[in-house]
């Protein structure tokens, strides 16, 4: 099962509570992602992106406007649903094959059955002979993986990921980029990932979203219709590649910034 | 603390230090005509210290005190913590409460030990609640300090696993806490044996800070320095066994005290 995803109008104003005075992150702002799409979406620093993924995961609502899941509202959290952020957020009082099974302990399901899936997760990622050591005995690179493998190891129907790959050298990322591809190809769940780098993007969505700078719009919305979905490397040495790039650098008016 | 595993070189430089300092206790006050009612030299500590275990009843002073140290220091600890995970996951009582415990931890505790003696007589009671007094503010500040920085993307990613208050509470917050509640006990084990000498000293007719206040009525120099080393010994015993505990229970933590 994969969901899918609707943003419908929707505004986020934070109030500060000492000052009174408030921001408003993102305004009027609608798109979709379909069942298994990986959708992408870039933007200036500020504008919301992590706002509409929190609203999605349902830590908290929009001031007006609706997210709905699957077409119905998101009123709370869910269990569906995976999250991944820039930092690795492992538990370091916990081993790795302990951490990839904490999303495991609020589903009803045995001690053995957790391991067994924690374990499976851990073998996809390459991580089996690291299962019981601690985090900080890992690589940025590792750690990440073993991140990724707990938020698989729920099967969640959409994973939101905020900044992932943003932390790692650039060997490290383009392998856990090809790592991430396969595994979520393999299995076909929606995905809304957030990134800066707009190379990122192209190489591993199906489509992009563009917002606009504080309060965050949609401003450009369009299809990466280029071939190797599974084989980020590849796809990146694709000529059409680069125009895609040009597209999002454009549209970001990254030149008039150059300036600055 | 690495030292004690450290090279065989610098064990000998510090017993060697630890020689020398004893040479200089036990030959220069003579040499310099003090007399012993001042200080005493290291071979009249030494003694006095048999004659004190032979008539003075040192050994049960002695785990007299030990014991109320460590009582005071576990029941401190134990309200401390409680006080400081209840004020954690309450912002609002923590805002009501927080003039009023600024106040007490800067009141000098022991300066209520005469006070507590009015209220509960000469017996135990007063020195344990001082030193329950005085080892429960360090850690009451240390817990709650920690349950204010609990990093928010682990309570949100907990939040995102459907996980409840208290699940969130055992599975996060109490495991990130951890390190500065043993830093909160570490001062805590100092801190006991002073409630407990104050508490001694000023009520009562057992355990070493009575020796000091009776050795001090004699005019027994030598009875009053071994009495602060015993104390001092049991201070250092019961912070070597805390932080044997945290070097246990926090072993995921990287340490750099290696070089
Ligand atoms: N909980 C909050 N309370 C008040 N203001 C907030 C809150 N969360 C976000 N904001 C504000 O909303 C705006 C958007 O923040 P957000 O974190 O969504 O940006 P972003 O697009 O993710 O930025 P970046 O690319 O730097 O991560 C910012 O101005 C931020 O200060
Ligand atoms: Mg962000």
């Amino acid at each position: 099962m994969t969901s899918s995803l609707d943003l419908q109008n929707i505004t986020k104003v934070f109030t500060d509570a000492k000052t009174g005075s408030s921001v408003t992150a993102v305004t009027d702002m609608s798109f979709s992602v379909a069942p298994g799409e990986l959708v992408a979406v870039v933007g200036p620093s500020g504008c919301g992106k992590s706002t509409i993924l929190n609203m999605v995961s349902g830590l908290y609502g929009p001031t007006e406007g609706r997210v709905l899941l699957d077409g119905k509202p998101v009123t709370g959290t869910r269990p569906e649903v995976g999250f991944m952020l820039q930092k690795d957020l492992l538990l370091p009082w916990r081993n790795i094959v302990q951490n990839v099974e904490f999303g495991l302990e609020e589903k009803k399901m045995s001690r053995a059955d957790r391991r067994a899936k924690a374990m499976e997760e851990l073998t996809r990622m390459q991580l089996v002979d690291f299962a019981d050591k601690y985090p900080h005995h890992l690589s940025g690179g590792m750690r990440q993986r073993a991140a990724l493998a707990r938020t698989l190891a729920i099967e969640p129907e959409i994973i939101l990921l905020d900044e992932p790959f943003s932390a790692l050298d650039a060997q490290t990322k383009l392998v856990l980029q090809r790592h991430f591809a396969r595994t979520i190809a393999e299995t076909g769940v929606t995905c809304v990932l957030i990134t800066h780098d707009l190379n990122e993007a192209v190489i591993l969505a199906d489509r992009v979203v563009v917002l606009s700078g504080r309060p965050g719009r949609v401003i450009d919305e369009f299809e990466i219709d280029l071939p190797h979905r599974t084989d980020p490397l590849k796809r990146s040495l694709e000529p059409q590649a680069g125009v895609y790039v040009k597209r999002l650098f454009d549209a970001l008016h990254l030149e008039d910034q150059d300036a600055a | 603390m690495k030292s004690l595993q450290g090279k065989p070189t610098e064990l000998l430089a510090i017993l060697g230090m630890g020689v020398l300092m004893l040479a200089i206790w036990e030959f220069l006050p003579p040499a310099l005509g003090v007399p012993k009612y001042i200080i005493p030299t290291f071979s009249d500590c030494l003694n006095e210290l048999s004659r004190m275990f032979a008539r003075q009843d040192m050994l049960g002073h002695t785990v007299s005190t030990l014991i109320s140290t460590v009582i005071g220091f576990i029941l401190g600890s134990l309200l401390g913590a409680a006080c400081g995970y209840l004020l954690g996951m309450s912002p609002l009582a923590e805002k009501v409460l927080s003039p009023y415990i600024l106040g007490l931890q800067i009141a000098p505790k022991v300066a209520f030990a005469p006070l507590f003696i009015i209220w509960f007589g000469y017996g135990d009671i007063p020195k344990l609640l001082v030193t329950v007094l005085i080892v429960f503010f360090p850690i009451l500040v240390n817990v709650l300090q920690s349950m204010k920085t609990v990093d928010h993307d682990l309570v949100n990613l907990a939040r995102v696993y459907s996980m409840n208050r208290w699940t969130i509470f055992r599975k996060i917050e109490v495991p990130s806490s951890l390190p500065n509640l043993f830093a909160g006990l570490r001062i805590g084990a100092t801190l006991a044996v002073i409630g407990v000498t104050v508490g001694e000293m000023v009520g009562g007719n057992t355990g070493l800070g009575f020796l000091i206040t009776y050795g001090e009525g004699q005019a027994n120099t030598a009875m009053v320095f071994n009495a602060i080393i015993f104390l001092t010994i049991i201070g250092i015993a019961l912070y070597f066994a805390v932080s044997g505990v945290e070097k246990r229970v926090l072993h995921y933590l990287e340490r750099n005290d290696q070089h």
